[in-house]
């Protein structure tokens, strides 16, 4: 009851065709941080639309923040989702609103007062380099520039579960450091992170995380997590990016 | 579209800016006509029948003119004394004759040929005045009169007004209702052309009434452009015509200008209309909606 995730034989398949997930079971628990490797068509993305209920399983139960969500009603869904914060691995940035509006669209649709949301919003788009495109549109972003628009806007929440597909992919290896310094901070918060990612390095940064690794769809756990190794990591020096 | 702060979820919608306002006018222009046109309608009938119902005619058809004219003065007696009569007065022979010859033609009407006596009667529109038992009492004084209430006429003529009235009912419904199937199709491809982004929404906890709340001001915008446009091209025809009867001023078309209650119902049309077409959007939308992840 206390995981945060929970799931047991959860399969999925698209339409007829063969299951691209079998048998996927596993927990995490709160606070944790987790790693999601595995070759390109494993899964991955598959794996984290369950999480992020973008879809329900073929079979299978998962359960959500202790919510069955198989079975669980529509009118139910929203509540959780404001729980999860999103990275998806092609951005979906809304291309009507500026950078700040984009940044600001989790808080907003739960309601939360305009003013804290902006200076918040601000905040958190000069820490990933974006103060001066705040009134920018998403299409005229560079592709690592949209990339920390899709973090900013996954975390602003301080969301309870954060998911992120390859969010470090179009970034150098710096400003990498400094995303990943961002969601350690949020995982000291308490919030529970799955990142999926190719990149070799960026696990290495965090020695504490579980690697769950996909393979053909079925899933294998490579390392637990130890709880007295506190991850090491390379903070950027305070001055640098700054505003 | 302009939420709190000036602040949208969904971008404006191409799809809904071009045609939609002006088939709902379109629609709206119809169902004003209509409406105009039951309402006035239905202020002439009432009138052609309280002026109708308070007047009867009484007619001696009698081939002996001795007899007739002893008829009639018995009739005209008989109706005089009855309470709720206000006026009795028959027509004269040359005027009954004045009367028949645009029928008959002036040449072909001889002395000889028998004309009923026609008998005037004015009724008081307080009066409870029974024409069965007038025509009984009548009966005994003047066997050859024929009391004619108009009642048969209208009749006829109230069941040709409900059929018009109905008519301009159907019109207003089924205008409304195509009104409804426009908007209702212009939504669904509002969705589909925002399907990603409401995904997005979706995913990051919007509920189904925050993107329904998109469509519908959105749409109460259109109803209320389309349905003003509508309306003002509604009053414009009608203040025409109504200017037209008035040149005429006949009788009968008397109740054909347009009363206050017809231009309430053009005033609240507008409203009506947009009011439809923000909840026709919002069960669109919700009905939609509910087929998402
Ligand atoms: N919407 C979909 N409809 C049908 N098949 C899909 C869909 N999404 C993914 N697939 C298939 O499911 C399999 C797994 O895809 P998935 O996107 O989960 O892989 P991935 O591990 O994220 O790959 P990558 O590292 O390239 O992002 C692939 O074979 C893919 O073709
Ligand atoms: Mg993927």
């Amino acid at each position: 009851m206390s995981n945060v995730v929970r799931f047991e034989n959860v399969g999925l398949r698209y339409g007829t065709s063969a299951e691209v997930l079998r048998d996927v079971s596993f927990s995490l628990e709160p606070g944790t941080f987790h790693f999601l490797t595995g070759a390109s068509g494993a899964g991955k993305t598959s794996l984290l639309t369950l999480l992020y209920l973008a879809r329900r399983p073929s079979r299978g139960l998962i359960s959500i923040f202790g919510h069955d969500v198989v079975t669980m009603k529509r009118s139910a869904l929203p509540a959780l989702r404001r729980r999860i914060g999103v990275v998806f691995q092609d951005f979906r940035l809304l291309a009507h609103l500026s950078a700040l509006d984009n940044v600001m669209l989790p808080l907003r649709i739960a309601g939360a007062p305009e003013a804290a949301v902006r200076q918040h919003a601000e905040e958190l788009l000069a820490w990933v380099g974006l103060a001066d495109r705040m009134n920018a549109r998403p299409a005229t972003l560079s592709g690592g520039e949209q990339q920390r628009l899709a973090i900013a806007r996954a975390v602003i929440g301080r969301p309870d579960l954060l998911v992120a597909d390859e969010p470090t992919g179009n970034v150098d290896p710096e400003m990498a450091a400094r995303l990943l310094h961002l969601f350690l901070e949020l995982n000291k918060l308490g919030t529970t992170l799955v990142i999926a990612t190719h990149d070799r390095s960026l696990i290495d940064q965090v020695p504490g995380a579980q690697v769950l690794r996909l393979e053909r769809g079925e899933l294998f756990t490579q390392r637990q997590i130890r709880p007295d190794i506190r991850p090491a990591v390379v903070r950027p020096s305070p001055q640098e990016n700054r505003p | 579209m302009i939420g709190r702060g000036g602040y949208r979820f969904l971008p404006d919608g191409r799809e809904a800016r071009g045609v939609l306002p002006w088939v709902i006018a379109i629609m709206t222009f119809l169902a004003a006509l209509a409406v105009a046109g039951g309402l006035m309608l239905y202020d002439a009938t009432s009138q052609w029948r309280t002026t109708l119902s308070r007047s009867w005619t009484v007619q001696v058809v009698e081939a002996d003119p001795a007899r007739r004219e002893a008829q009639a003065r018995a009739a005209v007696k008989l109706l005089t004394e009855i309470d709720g009569v206000t006026s009795v007065r028959a027509l004269s022979d040359a005027d009954a004759r004045a009367l028949l010859e645009p029928w008959l033609g002036a040449g072909s009407m001889s002395s000889d040929l028998p004309v009923p006596v026609l008998i005037d009667v004015a009724v008081a529109p307080s009066a409870s005045l029974s024409p069965a038992r007038v025509r009984l009492r009548l009966q005994a004084v003047a066997p050859s009169a024929r009391l004619d209430d108009h009642d048969r006429w209208l009749r006829q003529l109230g069941a040709f007004a409900g059929a018009l009235q109905l008519t301009a009912f159907a019109i207003v419904v089924v205008s409304l209702l195509a009104t409804m199937g426009v908007v209702g199709f212009s939504t669904r491809a509002g969705l589909m052309g925002h399907r990603a982004t409401i995904e997005i929404l979706h995913l990051m906890g919007a509920e189904d009434s925050a993107i329904g709340r998109e469509f519908q001001r959105q749409y109460l915008f259109h109803g209320l452009k389309g349905g003003l446009a509508g309306v003002a091209a509604a009053v414009a025809t009608i203040a025409g015509l109504g200017w037209m009867a008035q040149r005429l001023s006949s009788g009968l078309l008397g109740g054909f200008t347009p009363g206050p209650l017809v231009w309430l119902s053009l005033a609240v049309l507008p409203l009506a209309v947009a009011v439809l077409t923000m909840a026709t959007a919002r069960l669109t939308v919700h009905r939609a909606l509910a087929d998402y992840v």
